[in-house]
């Protein structure tokens, strides 16, 4: 039967969660901002990709790195003007975050049109593992999101900068008192959170639509993944992706993709309830 | 006490502002001098739908543009009134009502969504208005106040179902955006199918907005159909069909056939992706009647070389033309009775050819036609028919019984 | 100082309601129509403040019991006829079992308060219990927005789906419908009454625990109060008023659709009332007159503009200006009236605490 297709297009979808969550899971996991245009850098990325592999005519892979660098810069903006003054005041944040995002949603609208955009999948065709279809391009998809949380677990882990970054997260006085720069620590959290989203909007391009008001939907999969998941671990993004990832899409066969939403949001309130630092949460600080 | 007075003085100055605001309003009409007929032109400029209805504002902008260089309605020249309504169907219920009510306009032309449509209803038929509505929708409606320049499912379908059957197969599958126009369209898909010797071997409704496609493909692959009849509208027809190709199926073995998917989602899927899907529409950019070529011209000189023009904006022009001629024809353009009224069996050249408006059921005549998307992104015709097709707003296959309001 | 504080409240209050009294006498029906609209939207901003600007927690998602009383209301008038056509459609032949009661009228209109605030008050339960923080309830609040947005359009066979419900009648008091202006004197007096409410509550003793929540939690806590049940309590009292401003609107508006209950209405909602004032008493009336005003105003002439101005004046007054318009009018006022500060200066140092402790989690 196609339950073997459902499972492994269920890890295509998760691998798709992966991806837009991961820049949020930075974010909110660890700097605890609650990045309302969280979306909004997804649709930079993907608008950034149509810029430079359909108008510019240049390789998917140069799309993807222009997408990091230009969110990545739009990350630090937004840090430097505007979240660096609400550290600690969540619920500010959320409001002013909440303002971007709809400001940039009509910038875009405005500088390109409110039609959708077009980007040219890299990959064409699909590989056969017995029954079960497989296009390259959501395998490509599928090994990107383990890149992507490899490397940011190198990040996080074994570099400098993720050192005082989880230190920074942990403790910031006592980090200040140590003499490690906190708030360039902050900017360049951010800057890297914004990169990978753009990053994702980049590599959802060539299979979603490209329009200005794509942002919303990626900006509640996200969240629901990382508070499934567990906030501030990388692990839970990771597995929270899968079970959100494997529920909706196995779900959709036997209610409907709405009936599938519904479920999977009771689960999350679940969650919220029983279990309220995830389910996949492992570290603890 | 002075602290006090200030604040009064600055409470007074808000609400005098707030008065001002709400009751002066601003004439966004060009120019209005007394002489001229207003209309209303009542679009989204903003939100959600502005993606289409822009261009549809644009089209009825530009029709009154040349009604006007052409000497007006009469001797007088029509000043648009134009307003946004921003998506939201409550906006256009209240945009409508001051369109009528405050701006005293003698038509408005405008309206996407059902729900628009629905929302302006019961204010144009209470003001006794005229509300000429130019989108393609599920039927089943009728108002005196109302002309629909549109398609009907019937005008749709009724070529496109049979041919292909003959040119594609028989076997169908169905996915539709979560909607009303969706499930009356596929209704009468099906009863085509039946008379036709077709076979439905999956059906589907997605959310409106959905983007994830991978295990609506999978039942279809599963099923294996000659055809997918696609009625999905919004962001989720591109996603769809992106993800179509990208599980490599192929549009040579397995066609998208759709009477929703035109020119404007072509260009945000990508030619690539489109190519060798199949749509069915009253109106192709791609039509060849020397009214078309002038209409393509006048509209990209005016809104750029690359704008896609679609069916909903070819019926947005014609119908503020129609409109022009109908308020030629009334003795009285304050009249809406006078207005419908001429409007009936109102013909004229189209940029889609020749159309005419109902005498009795104040829909419009339209052309059918079938399209292949080409290797370009414009739709190859395949098919066309030589007259245009009666407006059934309750189909006869389906409600062969079913009362007419028209004729109450 | 008491007396003084009441004192612009009140003088703004008077104002307004004289404003929104006499407005009908000089505006054509449109205008009073919209206005209407408006007062509906003060009510609805009213039940938001006292979740957000009184208790600290925002709700994303506020539409979802504004929609829910709206439907429930907009049933029962569909269903006064018979099977109505949206059903009539899906083959649907005798009103379903769950929808009987709505055939009377009385018992609708209870259950349109009743409904949004169970709903509320279900998931205050869930989220508020488990000691996450607010910041997990707006994300839940606003994924059951996009749900229940979803769900209405889903179950079109129920709920006419995505086109909505269209042409309902007036408020049908005591079976003959209302004109519109009485309707609108109606609503006015019903949203006078929610002011006086709101007024009432936050200056009695449970409005001073409610605050302190805001201000600091775990210290009501040490006083042995349970902050988890006044947050649920408080968030159903404000589904309830929601829900009660849905009800009013479906008649004002004539049908209700999906997008009165979802996302787009709920985030029009936080943007009236962050601009106007959250935790004030005359915010909401501020705030709703005011960005609506400017956005018929504006958005004719630039509709595309008037999105970006609006994005760029949120980040500017969470920046600037927190307490929004009428906040800052207030403190301005307690400023310069008095030269004891007091009462400034505690709101700012309370506030400083509460971004301290939440940023715990």
């Amino acid at each position: 039967m196609g339950i073997m297709q459902q499972v492994a297009d269920g890890i295509s979808v998760a691998g798709i969660l992966v991806i837009i969550a991961l820049g949020l899971g930075i974010t909110f996991g660890v700097m605890k901002i609650i990045n309302m245009a969280h979306g909004e850098l997804i649709m930079i990325g993907a608008y950034v990709t149509y810029l430079v592999c359909t108008e510019g005519k240049m390789p998917f892979v140069l799309g993807m790195i222009v997408s990091f660098l230009v969110t990545a810069l739009v990350g630090l903006l937004l840090e430097r003007f505007v979240l660096r003054r609400l550290y600690g005041r969540p619920l500010e944040t959320l409001l002013a975050t909440f303002g971007i995002s709809l400001f940039l949603q009509q910038l875009i609208r405005m500088l390109f049109g409110p039609d959708g955009k077009s980007v040219v999948s890299p990959f064409q065709g699909v590989l056969m593992i017995g029954e079960v279809a497989a296009p390259y391009f959501r395998l490509f998809i599928v090994a990107i999101a383990i890149v992507m949380v490899l490397t940011t677990a190198y990040v996080m882990h074994k570099t400098k900068f993720g050192i005082q970054l989880r230190s920074v997260s942990q403790n910031r006085d006592m980090c200040e008192c140590l003499g490690i720069n906190t708030s360039k620590v902050d900017a360049y959290t951010f800057g890297f959170g914004a990169g990978l989203a753009g990053l994702a909007g980049s590599i959802l391009a060539p299979i979603k639509s490209v329009s200005p008001t794509m942002g919303l939907d990626y900006l509640i999969d996200s969240f629901m993944v990382v508070v499934l998941g567990g906030v501030g671990s990388l692990m839970g993004t990771l597995f929270g992706s899968a079970a959100m990832g494997e529920s909706n899409q196995l779900l959709t066969t036997f209610m409907g993709e709405t009936g599938a939403k519904i479920v999977v949001f009771l689960l999350i309130i679940l969650v919220i309830r029983f279990k309220p630092e995830g389910l996949f949460r492992m570290e603890r600080r | 006490m002075l602290k006090k007075s200030i604040l009064s003085i600055a409470a007074l100055v808000m609400i005098v502002s707030l008065l001002a605001g709400c009751g002066g309003g601003k004439d966004s009409t060009a120019g209005g001098s007394a002489g001229d007929i207003k209309v209303g032109v009542l679009f989204s400029l903003s939100g959600s739908l502005a993606v289409t209805e822009k261009g549809m504002a644009n089209a009825a902008l530009l029709a009154i543009e040349e009604i006007n260089a052409a000497g007006g309605i009469n001797g007088r020249s029509i000043s648009a009134v134009q307003e946004d309504y921003a998506s939201e169907p409550s906006g256009a219920a209240t945009k409508a009502k001051k369109l009528l009510q405050q701006d005293k306009v003698a038509a408005i032309v405008g309206g996407y969504t059902s729900a628009s449509r629905q929302a302006m209803l019961p204010i144009v038929e209470q003001a006794n208005g005229v509300l000429v509505y130019p989108t393609f929708y599920e039927g089943q409606e009728y108002s005196k106040n109302i002309i629909y320049t549109g398609a009907t499912p019937n005008q749709q379908l009724q070529e496109f179902v049979p041919w292909l059957m003959d040119n594609v197969g028989k076997k169908v599958y169905f996915i539709g955006s979560d909607y009303v126009y969706p499930v009356e369209t596929n209704k009468q898909v099906k009863e085509l199918l039946k008379l036709n010797g077709g076979e439905v071997v999956g059906e589907e409704y997605v959310p409106l907005g959905q983007s994830e496609f991978a295990s609506v493909i999978n039942k279809i692959k599963e099923a294996a159909p000659d055809v997918i009849f696609s009625d999905l509208v919004g962001d989720s027809v591109a996603a769809f069909y992106k993800q179509y190709k990208s599980y490599g199926l192929d549009p040579a073995v397995m066609p998208i056939a759709s009477p929703v998917t035109a020119e404007s989602e072509v260009v945000s899927m990508g030619a690539d992706v489109a190519a060798g899907h199949i749509s069915s529409s009253a109106y192709f950019q791609t039509v060849d009647t020397p009214e078309n070529a002038k209409f393509v011209e006048a509209y990209r000189a005016k809104y750029g070389e690359n704008e896609p023009i679609t069916q909903v904006i070819e019926a947005t022009y014609f119908s503020t033309l129609l409109l022009a001629e109908a308020l030629k024809k009334a003795e009285d353009v304050t009249d809406a009775e006078a207005v419908i009224g001429a409007f009936a069996g109102l013909e004229m050249k189209a940029p889609q050819g020749t159309v005419k408006i109902d005498p009795e059921n104040n829909h419009a005549w339209l052309n059918s036609r079938i399209g292949k998307v080409g290797a370009d992104g414009q739709f190859e015709i395949v098919q066309s028919t030589s007259e245009p097709i009666y407006p059934e707003p309750w189909a006869k296959i389906l409600y062969p019984e079913h009362e007419k309001p028209w004729k109450k | 100082m008491l007396l003084k504080r009441l004192g612009i409240n009140e003088t703004f209050a008077a104002l307004a309601l004289v404003f929104l009294a006499v407005f009908p006498m000089f505006a054509s029906e449109f205008r009073v129509e919209l206005m209407g609209k408006f007062i509906v939207f003060i009510l609805f901003a009213f039940s938001l403040n006292l979740i957000w600007g009184y208790t600290g927690l925002l709700s994303l998602g506020h539409a979802v019991f504004f929609g829910l009383g709206g439907y429930v209301l907009a049933l029962s008038y569909s269903l006064q006829d018979g099977v109505p056509s949206f059903m009539a459609r899906f083959n649907i032949e005798e009103i379903p079992l769950l929808m009987r009661p709505l055939l009377s009228t009385p018992l609708a209109l209870l259950l349109g308060l009743l409904i949004p605030a169970l709903l509320a008050g279900l998931i205050g339960y869930f989220v508020f219990k488990s000691r996450v923080s607010g910041v997990y309830f707006s994300i839940i609040t606003l994924a059951l927005a996009k749900l229940f947005e979803m769900l209405i359009v889903n179950m079109q066979a129920y709920t006419g789906g995505f086109n909505g419900l269209m042409g309902l009648p007036r408020f049908p008091v005591g079976g003959e419908p209302m004109d519109l202006v009485p309707y609108y004197y109606l609503v006015l007096a019903v949203t006078a009454a929610a002011f006086l409410f709101t007024r009432w509550l936050t200056h009695s003793h449970f409005g001073k625990v409610i605050k302190s929540i805001r201000e600091d939690e775990s210290r009501i806590r040490f006083l042995s109060y349970n902050p988890a049940n006044y947050k649920i309590f408080v968030f159903a009292v404000s589904g309830l008023l929601a829900g009660l401003a849905g009800m009013l609107y479906v008649p004002m508006n004539g049908f209700i659709s999906p997008q009165d209950s979802g996302i787009a209405m709920s985030t029009s909602l936080v943007i009236w009332l962050a601009i106007g004032g959250r935790g004030t008493l005359m915010g909401p009336i501020v705030g709703v007159l005011i960005v609506n005003w400017l956005s018929n105003l504006l958005s004719e002439q630039y509709p595309t503009l008037w999105q970006l101005i609006l994005g760029g004046v949120m980040v500017l007054i969470v920046l600037y200006l927190p307490g929004g318009i009428y906040g800052a009018v207030e403190s301005w006022w307690k400023d310069r009236g008095l030269r004891k500060k007091y009462a400034a200066k505690e709101d700012q140092e309370g506030e400083a605490v509460l971004y301290k402790e939440s940023e715990v989690l």
